[in-house]
């Protein structure tokens, strides 16, 4: 039930919320001790503006809202301290090869998904996609969840990570043809849809 | 000069993240035209798009689906 704009927030019902936010934050950050950190800021933000809280969007999506920008923080700080060791395998598109024939023509033919937008209200979707993103190797989950998840910009997201536009689109484009590989196999391969 | 499905994929990818060149996009525009394997992994990154931004879905004990 959403709460009403200026009823207290109790935190127990913030911290209900806490694994969820620890997944999400594990899966853009992929260290325990910086999700950790954003999402205990995220709690301690939270009930300091519980009444910046304005019913209308749950309290789940608005605690996601807060925890992306501690996210993008943790992000940054991160690679200011150390240059994101992007090393050869992620930043070269080689590794697409594999999907393809000599020629250029795919090595098997993508599916026909047909409709696939009823999957969006089906929780088990979103577990087969997070399990399809923790899959990807660092780099090119960072890059796909600060573009598609959180909506920036690429030349936000290069600057984030410290790495050209060329090496970004490069993560990008991994990211998106392993994953349209991995649901394939996983959900609608699986029956799911 | 065709483009390959392999070219045209990673066009399909560059293009959500910045302009194409304008000779680009029309290489791509008329190999979608004529590939069906293209144009089903076109409509797929669009998916995955709405999907991502949707994540972690729906939002099963607040107040209902999850809408951005």
């Amino acid at each position: 039930m959403a709460l009403n704009s200026g009823e207290i927030l109790d935190p127990r019902d913030l911290d209900r919320h806490r694994p969820q936010l620890l997944k999400y934050a594990m899966l853009q950050l992929r260290n325990h001790a910086q999700a950790e950190d954003a999402v205990q800021e995220t709690m301690v933000a939270a009930i300091k503006g519980a009444q910046g809280f304005a019913g209308g969007s749950s309290v789940r999506t608005w605690l996601i809202g807060i925890l992306k920008h501690k996210i993008i923080d943790s992000i940054r700080k991160s690679s200011r301290e150390q240059s994101l060791d992007l090393d050869r395998h992620e930043s070269s598109p080689d590794d697409m090869d594999v999907l393809f024939k000599p020629d250029g023509h795919y090595a098997d033919m993508p599916a026909d998904w047909g409709n696939p937008e009823e999957a969006l209200s089906r929780q088990r979707f979103f577990e087969v996609l997070e399990e399809c993103m923790e899959s990807l190797p660092k780099a090119t989950a960072q890059a796909f969840a600060m573009r598609e998840v959180m909506g920036l910009d690429t030349g936000e997201i290069c600057e984030n990570l410290s790495i050209s536009a060329s090496n970004c689109w490069v993560l990008l484009y991994r990211a998106r043809m392993r994953l349209r590989e991995c649901l394939e196999r996983n959900w609608i391969g699986a029956g799911g849809r | 000069m065709m483009i390959n499905c392999k070219e045209a994929s990673r066009l399909l990818s560059e293009g959500l993240d910045r302009d194409l060149a304008p000779g680009m996009r029309a290489k791509l525009r008329f190999h979608l035209f004529l590939c069906t394997a293209c144009s089903r992994v076109k409509q797929q990154f669009d998916f995955l798009h709405r999907a991502a931004a949707q994540y972690p879905g729906p939002d099963g004990d607040d107040d209902g689906p999850h809408k951005p």
